[in-house]
């Protein structure tokens, strides 16, 4: 099951909706925003669009979003801040972490894991307290609350980066006791921002005792790092 | 060939990561995992999904010493939250390229770094492609070469010393040639 399947327009732009919007407003919008709705118009595989305000709102973060993961060098700099901006100021803030990790979840390339992880980072408490969220959810559980719907692999661990490397005290308060595995993994990744016999303490636990096998792995090479 | 502005001379700073045999290039990964886990299960389909990028498009890096490897390392972080993230890098030898008859297209960087524009180069891979591409690569046993926040560290003295563009946007020249 796809997370957009219940989460519809994470990253589609409904066009009907930015078209409805008044033109000189539109010409304010930021160049993301602009590149990422062009991007979208090319594609025929739009969901029926939302017509309220949140199905707007949505609609316009999801083509900056793509704008900003489409961009390069200095623009994608910009971009950033445009995003992050419209995240920390949106009144649906947690939404717009979680479209950012549907948007992972659906198509993760490498280039698109490092976006979203310097993306994230910099958003402040809203990662924060969808990490630790996710962190303790069951498998069947969203990160932002929505039922049924898988977390893990590539999304769990831009999540579990980009939280640790804002607030590296969630390493090993909150990372290493993750249900999901690739947030363990990110755990021992990350456990070199920490005070080395700390990080040795993590290492060690996860190297003896993960039950997942990838964990383990990531651990034991950490842990030769550290020597 | 050596790197500009080295007059080929060893790197005496070591231990930083090495990649020899050279020339080779560079494929920058964001989670090791996405190799290590398809590598140790000789999956190549899996493994493939490194290559993906935007339009078939794959960016990479090719470096012909240890002096070009550090500067490159050092200059991907350019436009990350932070220069000194870890690096972790999959080799690709120029030969696995022709096995699989790809032909790299060089193209600019994004970075400001003068030698990554010259270095930067385009690999169209579709899926068959990336499949192969990885196929070569895991009979070949390849490993991700790891900077660690460390050797990035170490290497960002060297490069701002130098006066790499990446590193420092107010350097009029750099130690690889570049000048502006």
């Amino acid at each position: 099951m796809v997370y957009g399947a219940a989460y519809e327009t994470n990253t589609s732009v409904p066009e009907a909706a930015c078209l409805s919007i008044d033109p000189t407003v539109r010409h304010g919008f930021s160049k993301c925003f602009e590149w990422g709705f062009a991007l979208y118009n090319q594609s025929t595989d739009y969901p029926d669009p939302g017509t309220g305000e949140q199905d707007l709102s949505k609609a316009i973060f999801s083509a900056e979003l793509e704008g900003y993961f489409r961009a390069r060098g200095n623009d994608r700099k910009t971009c950033r801040n445009q995003v992050v901006e419209h995240i920390t100021q949106s009144r649906y803030s947690r939404d717009r972490v979680g479209q950012v990790l549907a948007a992972i979840m659906v198509r993760a390339t490498e280039d698109r894991m490092e976006a979203a992880i310097d993306l994230l980072a910099i958003t402040g408490k809203h990662v924060r307290q969808i990490a630790t969220d996710a962190a303790f959810a069951s498998c069947n559980e969203g990160p932002i609350g929505i039922p049924f719907i898988p977390f893990d692999g590539d999304a769990a661990y831009v999540l579990a980066v980009a939280a640790g490397r804002a607030y590296p005290e969630l390493i090993g308060d909150v990372l290493v006791h993750a249900t999901s595995p690739a947030m363990r993994e990110a755990a021992a990744e990350l456990s070199d921002r920490l005070a080395p016999e700390r990080a040795r303490s993590i290492l060690t636990r996860l190297a003896e005792s993960d039950p997942d096998q990838t964990v383990r792995s990531v651990a034991r090479e950490m842990l030769g790092e550290l020597d | 060939m050596s790197s500009p502005g080295t007059n080929g001379e060893e790197d005496s700073s070591s231990p930083l990561p090495s990649l020899s045999p050279y020339p080779t290039f560079l494929r920058k990964l964001t989670r090791k995992n996405n190799w290590d886990n398809p590598l140790r299960d000789c999956d190549p389909q899996k493994a493939s999904k490194v290559f993906v990028g935007t339009d078939n498009v794959t960016s990479v890096y090719l470096v012909h010493d240890d002096i070009e490897l550090r500067r490159i390392a050092v200059a991907m972080n350019q436009y990350r939250g932070s220069m000194t993230e870890k690096v972790d890098l999959l080799p690709i030898r120029p030969s696995e390229l022709d096995e699989i008859g790809v032909l790299p297209q060089q193209t600019p960087s994004d970075l400001s770094c003068n030698l990554a524009k010259k270095l930067h180069h385009d690999l169209e891979l579709d899926e068959q492609a990336a499949v192969a591409l990885s196929r070569v690569l895991i009979e070949a046993q390849r490993e991700v070469t790891r900077w660690t926040t460390g050797s990035v560290s170490k290497a960002l003295t060297v490069s701002r010393e130098e006066g790499c563009f990446s590193v420092n946007p107010e350097s009029r020249s750099c130690a690889c040639g570049g000048q502006r």
